[in-house]
């Protein structure tokens, strides 16, 4: 056994005391809380220690393990060394075990006098997790140590998922928090009393998860290159269908808060919540969907455990519900349009409808599997399904402002007709615009009426505290981003266009014209210069498509090119090369002027006013460029960096651009490489080379991006208020 | 609303949506089909098979990708797929394909393709 090994151990049997004691402490031996305390405290030390470890065996490119063999190399940048702790399975359930562990220290003091329960079953839960580390943990050795490990997934090597998968499993343990609240209350036989502190953990679930969720739709948005921000996969619902349920569960909360009722409904939903986030991670992880996912995941022989880990803990929570199940009766919920009640009980219909029937679509394979045949679900079904279901949500959230716009006694105000009558004015300009599919008119219809309501609401009625603008805020980004949705999703514009060398080719109102092709100095990544003009403007696009030795496959990035109004997606798909077009060099002496295809490039002098401001060197070559009469200066930078030399490509006027290569200061001498320049296709060259580009509109798509935003954002102002308020008693 | 009234509503709400869930999966559900199963189909299935690679053509123009697939008995099928040809297809050994068998060829809208273990080279050794 190795050091890791023996830290997961010694933290697992720590957890094992922790959750012994504070049973024991719940059980009426007061004396041992503080004991469990302890034990608890020791667990986390241990499980920091042991991923502070992993990061070092990861730093110290100790390949011996397994793991960091696997998911590293030597040539990767410290940045993505710290992200592959988690690219693989075994990292990320020792990272959701220290979430668990950090998380609970703050759990401990937040849970007052629910302590022992609380914290009984939320250790329950940490061991479960720690015996899944002892049995495969991040710290198996190799029979022999490689020379060098594979490296990390390039789709991986990405700013934004490095912070998605932290968030996603900070998002689980949290839906875990609830869920001990719950169980604890049940135990105690209190029927209210876990309701308001449980709350703010609850929505801090809510946002967090929804954070990893939305981070996730971004880089699929922006890496992967086939267009779209969300698929259905079964990857993705896995983290979906516990994010609806929480979000149910925050609603419910709310109502039992206020008047007591929904206390069945609570209980379950809390179980819920966290049950579908070990339901999920058994379905993606277990291999049983391998056929039916463009993921797939290795089958690390704990299938048994999770299986095990859903079983007991739902038959507990089962037991517990059934015994208290006469004490949970709650009173009924007040049907009354002037209060809260009525909305907020619908939208828990419609959450756990939506919940249940993308469930449903993702367990599709597994169930049809275990009854002999197995069927695939197409992503159509979810679209099916959850557009209806988003119509009435939509209406709902408009509705539910009603008691903004009561006035004493004498019905409905009318700024609430007033928006009524815009939304269809809404309604009536997208069937103008072109919106002929009912649905999305009623969609797009409802949700310009969540928005209008919303935002009159507010200003008629000012919400007095921060969580109640908390939830104005969300619940216009709700209907913002269904607006977004539909536009983005229904209504994108695509069209492939084949660009031989040189060639300008219009599509969408755009013309396009591919220069050429070259690789990114320092990296192994290909890249294509596409010029575009439309719209009054001109620019240089650049996608790229390249071979990756990890994924054994061709891997592209698409170019997003930014309006208020809509997003222009470039996305390359093939690109093809008999000869390869080298690109053009020039040396230059500090002072010399040369010409290169109807440019007159002068070397004034260097720019060495950026040296220091990032570790290594770096030194620019200012240029001055004459085209057409006019002068234009150019700076091209060369960097050293601890990965190797590396310089960015600089736009030289009329097309192209410009690389700086080599650096010779004593000398004063410097190599620049011309890429794409108008007329450097030799005359034969035209036919060899072509890049086939599929070229998308994406109405109002930022749209969705402000909407999941301003959902993140209210969520956060709840948040905060609840927190408070929680600690204020 | 009365007690009994509000009940009837509700459960009526539910089985109605119970039954427009369960009716959009009927539509949406593609088995998995034998070629010889898939070939008598006439809706949207799901065929699992190795792939020729020496028959596999694509068309840059036209954007069409066209190979065979041969299944665990040794009966190939003529596959066909308009769309982006996915980035590991030339490595790819096994692959799953939806659509549907239509006239000589099967019309793939989509394709899984499986790779071989990138991890087979350290499990050797």
């Amino acid at each position: 056994m190795n050091l890791g090994q023996v830290l997961l151990w010694v933290s697992f049997l720590l957890s094992l005391g922790s959750v012994a004691f504070y049973f024991l402490a719940g059980w009426g031996k007061v004396k041992l809380l503080n004991g469990a305390r302890w034990l608890f405290g020791g667990e986390t030390l241990f499980l920091v220690l042991a991923s502070v470890l992993l990061f070092s065996h990861f730093l110290g490119h100790r390949f011996a393990y397994r793991y960091v063999a696997e998911y590293s190399s030597r040539d990767l940048p410290l940045f993505y060394l710290v992200s592959a702790f988690w690219a693989g399975q075994e990292g990320t359930f020792l990272l959701w075990a220290a979430f668990g562990a950090i998380v609970g220290l703050f759990l401990m003091r937040s849970a007052r006098e629910m302590e022992p329960g609380v914290m009984g079953v939320y250790g329950a839960i940490q061991a479960f997790l720690l015996l899944i580390l002892v049995k495969r943990g991040p710290f198996l050795l190799l029979p022999e140590v490689p020379e060098d490990g594979r490296g990390l997934n390039p789709l991986l090597q990405d700013p934004w998922m490095v912070v998605h998968p932290p968030a996603l499993f900070a998002g689980y343990v949290l839906l875990a928090v609830p869920f001990a609240f719950a169980l604890a209350g049940l135990l105690r036989g209190d029927k209210d009393g876990w309701v308001k502190p449980a709350l703010p953990w609850t929505g801090l679930g809510s946002l967090v998860l929804g954070l990893g969720i939305i981070l996730g739709a971004y880089w699929a948005y922006k890496t992967l290159g086939w267009g779209g921000y969300w698929g259905w996969d079964p990857v993705e619902n896995s983290s979906f269908v516990p994010w609806v349920v929480s979000l149910a569960l925050l609603h419910g909360l709310l109502l039992q808060r206020r008047r007591g009722s929904l206390g069945r409904t609570n209980a379950i939903l809390a179980s819920l919540g966290f049950l579908l986030v070990i339901y999920g991670t058994f379905l993606t992880r277990s291999g049983v969907l391998a056929d039916f996912s463009v993921h797939s995941f290795t089958d690390l022989g704990i299938n048994g455990f999770l299986v095990a880990f859903i079983g007991l803990f739902a038959l507990v929570a089962l037991i517990l519900i059934a015994w208290r199940w006469k004490l949970l009766a709650s009173p009924g919920l007040v049907w009354n349009w002037k209060t809260h009640e009525p909305y907020l009980g619908l939208s828990l219909f419609l959450f756990l409808a939506i919940a249940l029937l993308v469930l449903l679509g993702m367990s599709l394979p597994l169930l049809s599997r275990l009854a002999g045949k197995p069927y695939g679900v197409q992503a159509s079904y979810y679209q099916t399904v959850v557009t209806p279901l988003s119509v009435l949500g939509a209406l709902l959230l408009g509705l539910a402002t009603l008691p903004r716009f009561e006035k004493e006694g004498r019905g409905v105000d009318s700024w609430f007709y007033l928006a009524s009558g815009l939304s269809a004015g809404c309604g009536v300009l997208a069937w103008f615009l072109g919106v002929r599919n009912p649905l999305f008119l009623l969609l797009i219809t409802f949700s310009c009426f969540a928005v209008l309501t919303d935002i009159l609401g507010f200003l008629r009625r000012r919400a007095r505290s921060l969580a109640r603008v908390g939830s104005v805020v969300s619940h216009l980004g709700v209907g913002l981003l269904l607006v977004g949705a539909v536009t983005s999703e229904g209504y994108t514009r695509s069209q492939r266009v084949n660009l031989p060398l040189n060639m300008t080719q219009e599509a969408l109102g755009y013309s396009f014209t591919y220069q050429g092709w070259r690789e990114v100095p320092g990296t192994a990544r290909g890249e294509m210069s596409v010029s575009v003009s439309g719209k009054g403007e001109q620019f240089t696009a650049r996608p790229q498509l390249f071979y990756s030795e990890y994924s054994q496959g061709v891997m592209k990035t698409p170019t997003i090119r930014r309006y208020p109004l809509y997003d222009l997606y470039l996305s390359p798909i093939e690109h093809y090369r008999t000869e390869d077009e080298e690109g053009q060099s020039l040396a230059l002496m500090k002072g010399e002027e040369k010409e290169i295809r109807g440019l007159r490039v002068k070397f004034l002098k260097f720019d060495i006013s950026h040296m220091g401001e990032a570790p290594g060197v770096t030194v620019g070559a200012i240029l001055k460029v004459m085209k057409g009469g006019k002068i234009y200066p150019v700076i091209p930078y060369f960097m050293t960096t601890t990965q190797g030399p590396r310089s960015e490509p600089v736009n030289v006027p009329g097309g192209g651009d410009v690389t700086l290569t080599k650096v010779d200061a004593t000398s004063g001498r410097v190599v620049l490489e011309f890429h794409g320049l108008p007329g450097t296709v030799k005359e034969t060259g035209a036919a060899n080379e072509f890049l086939a580009l599929e070229v998308s509109i994406k109405p109002l798509i930022n749209l969705f991006w402000l909407g999941t935003t301003l959902v993140l954002i209210g969520l956060m102002l709840s948040v905060w208020q609840r927190f408070k308020e929680s600690e204020a008693c | 609303m009365k007690g009994k009234a509000k009940y009837i509503v509700g459960l009526v709400i539910i089985v109605a949506g119970v039954c427009f869930g369960l009716l959009s999966l009927r539509r949406n559900m593609t088995p998995y089909l034998s070629f010889a199963e898939a070939e008598a189909s006439r809706s949207v299935v799901q065929v699992h098979g190795t792939i020729d690679q020496a028959s596999a053509k694509y068309d840059p123009n036209e954007g069409i990708l066209r190979f065979n697939l041969t299944d665990g008995k040794g009966k190939t099928m003529p596959v066909t797929y308009r769309g982006v040809r996915p980035g590991n297809f030339e490595q790819a050994t096994s692959l799953v394909a939806i659509g549907t068998y239509r006239g000589e060829a099967f019309q793939a809208d989509q394709i899984l393709v499986k790779c071989p273990s990138k991890y087979q080279a350290l499990e050797k050794k």
